[in-house]
């Protein structure tokens, strides 16, 4: 092992990125993005989440509370006159719905009065989507602290409706995260690193003197890792569900519909993103730019932030 | 009927470096027009302005009667571009690539398997039809490529470099080759730096730093200097004679 040769390698390399302007504009910018995007999405707490309140009972104290929920930022209260379907109004964009049932406050005081003795307990209902964990946390605390702050601490109990129905594990709500990283993958980063390599192999030079159009070569890339994803995107999906058990709501053949559009905007950032690489070590200092926005900005594959967690483009 | 290649004061830079600095050319039907010319004297700039893919700054472009750029389309399918790198996908096989080049080039998939074993025989490249392009040889990318460009019959082939790396019983096949086209009507424009090969072109233009010094048949040029110098002068001292003259 000698010295001088390690120094004169690593001196080469170095100089080799000082030589490619480009290589090294990528790899300053991408960072300050990649660290930029993950502040964002790791600052500030949960805020906003919409929230249906049902109140059956009209008393002081059920007013109390609710306004006590609708002082929490961590949501966006809206208190419904008319008793409705609650399983309706999650599907019709509400995350979670609260309800009072009648006699909520008479079964609280007499609980209070008479402590353990009695067994009928004053219940709120509450139904939520449990497929985002965030969310689901969040709503749970908010709605605790808002029974705390009644100081009188008579224990409620908190009745869950799970939207599906189902207990939704860890792994329900990571999976269409795996899948969107698999697409994401597949989609841009080949459909990058293929173009790049035609433009350093010279096959580009041969494709542009001869009929074919861009928007047909692009077009061509979109169909085959569009094929390529919706395989992939099957196979991850047939072994959730058979070996893992997923559980899977709503329709199997619109989740593939949406993972071809998907892809197809996947293709077209990886052939984007081809236009500003020249060379492949460009292009794979570029991956950060495909990969960050996803953990951050997409709802079902972000599972670092949802996207309802964002009330504009900038942190509050 | 036009000449398939037309150029008249074409200029291209690349910011400060002048590749091509003012060059006419003309490139007659039929003809084996030579460029030939140092390293880095604008050859390859120059093809690719022909084949559309770099747009000259000043000058005019005409390449079977058409303006180029601004009417490529065209022109696309009547030309035949030979890069100088291989320009091959590496990880396909021979056959593929002269099925995807053809198709490209609007051929039906069995006119190219006949064309295919046709043109693969000629190469010596026959028995490899199902090999990785990755793996085979220098030279023998170097066939395949123009297998590639000459696949779908086109009337003006441009082909840049085409003999770097043959060994010189395929070299003799191959010039042999260019004129049984020529005598079909194919036009070929070719760059090289050999200039042994330049006595076998019909047209032959010395290239230097951007411009086409002189230009002529090779028979022409040599009286030239014969005229000068007296005995019979091969192409090595027909270049050195005309760079030396320039140099004063
Ligand atoms: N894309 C480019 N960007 C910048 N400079 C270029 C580019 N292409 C060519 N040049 C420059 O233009 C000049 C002419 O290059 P060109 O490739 O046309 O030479 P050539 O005659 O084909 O050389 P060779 O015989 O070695 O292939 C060279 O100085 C080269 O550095
Ligand atoms: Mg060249």
């Amino acid at each position: 092992m000698s010295a001088a040769r390690v120094w004169v390698v690593a001196m080469r390399v170095l100089r080799q990125m000082r030589h490619d302007v480009r290589l090294i504009v990528i790899m300053l910018v991408v960072p300050s993005l990649a660290m930029i995007l993950f502040g964002f999405s790791f600052s500030g707490d949960i805020h906003g989440v919409k929230l249906a309140v049902i109140d059956e009972d009209r008393t002081d104290l059920t007013s109390e509370i609710i306004d006590s929920l609708k002082s929490d930022p961590t949501f966006q209260v809206t208190e419904l006159t008319r008793v409705q379907d609650p399983e309706r109004l999650l599907l019709s964009g509400y995350q979670a719905v609260v309800r009072f049932p009648e006699k909520f406050t008479s079964l609280y005081y007499a609980h209070f009065a008479m402590g353990v003795a009695t067994e009928a307990h004053e219940t709120l209902h509450l139904w939520l989507d449990e497929s985002d964990p965030q969310i689901a946390a969040a709503l749970r605390a908010g709605i605790a602290d808002a029974l705390m702050d009644e100081g009188k601490g008579g224990p409620v109990k908190v009745e869950e409706h799970p939207l599906y129905g189902v207990e939704v594990r860890f792994i329900d709500s990571f999976a269409p995260a795996i899948m969107g990283y698999v697409v994401t993958f597949i989609c841009s980063l080949l459909t990058l690193l293929s173009v790049v390599r035609e433009k350093v192999n010279g096959t580009f030079e041969r494709l542009w003197a001869s009929p074919l159009r861009r928007g047909e070569f692009i077009l061509g890339y979109v169909i085959a890792f569009g094929l390529v994803a919706l395989v992939q995107s099957a196979l991850i999906l047939g072994i959730g569900k058979l070996v893992f058990h997923l559980v899977i709501n709503g329709s199997v053949f619109w989740t593939l519909i949406c993972v071809i559009f998907f892809a197809v905007g996947n293709v077209g950032l990886g052939t984007l993103l081809s236009a500003l690489a020249q060379t492949e070590s460009q292009a794979i200092f570029m991956f950060p730019v495909v990969v960050f926005p996803r953990c951050s900005f997409r709802r079902c594959c972000g599972p670092f932030k949802p996207f309802q967690r964002y009330s504009g483009p900038w942190p509050t | 009927m036009e000449a398939p290649v037309e150029m008249r004061g074409v200029v291209k830079s690349f910011g400060p470096i002048r590749a091509v600095a003012g060059v006419d050319l003309a490139v007659g039907r039929g003809e084996i027009y030579g460029l030939v010319g140092p390293s880095g004297t604008g050859k390859t700039t120059l093809i690719r302005m022909i084949c559309g893919l770099l747009k000259r700054d000043a000058g005019e472009v005409r390449v079977l009667g058409h303006p180029i750029p601004e009417e490529k389309r065209k022109v696309e399918g009547r030309l035949g571009y030979m890069p100088q790198e291989r320009a091959l996908y590496r990880d396909l096989s021979v056959e593929e690539n002269l099925l995807f080049f053809g198709q490209l080039n609007g051929m039906k998939r069995d006119e190219i398997q006949k064309r295919a074993a046709e043109i693969l025989d000629f190469m010596r490249l026959a028995h490899l039809k199902g090999h990785l392009v990755g793996n085979l040889s220098g030279g023998k990318k170097q066939r395949l490529s123009l297998a590639c460009t000459l696949l779908h019959r086109p009337e003006l082939l441009v082909l840049d470099e085409p003999t770097v790396e043959l060994d010189p019983a395929l070299w003799q096949e191959f010039w042999e080759h260019f004129h049984e086209l020529k005598a079909r009507g194919h036009t070929i424009l070719l760059t090289t730096h050999y200039l042994e090969e330049a006595g076998r072109c019909t047209c032959v233009g010395f290239m230097r730093a951007g411009r086409i010094q002189v230009e002529g048949a090779p028979a022409e040029l040599q009286a030239r200097v014969a005229q000068v110098q007296g005995g019979t002068p091969s192409m090595e001292e027909v270049f050195l004679f005309f760079a030396r003259r320039e140099g004063r």
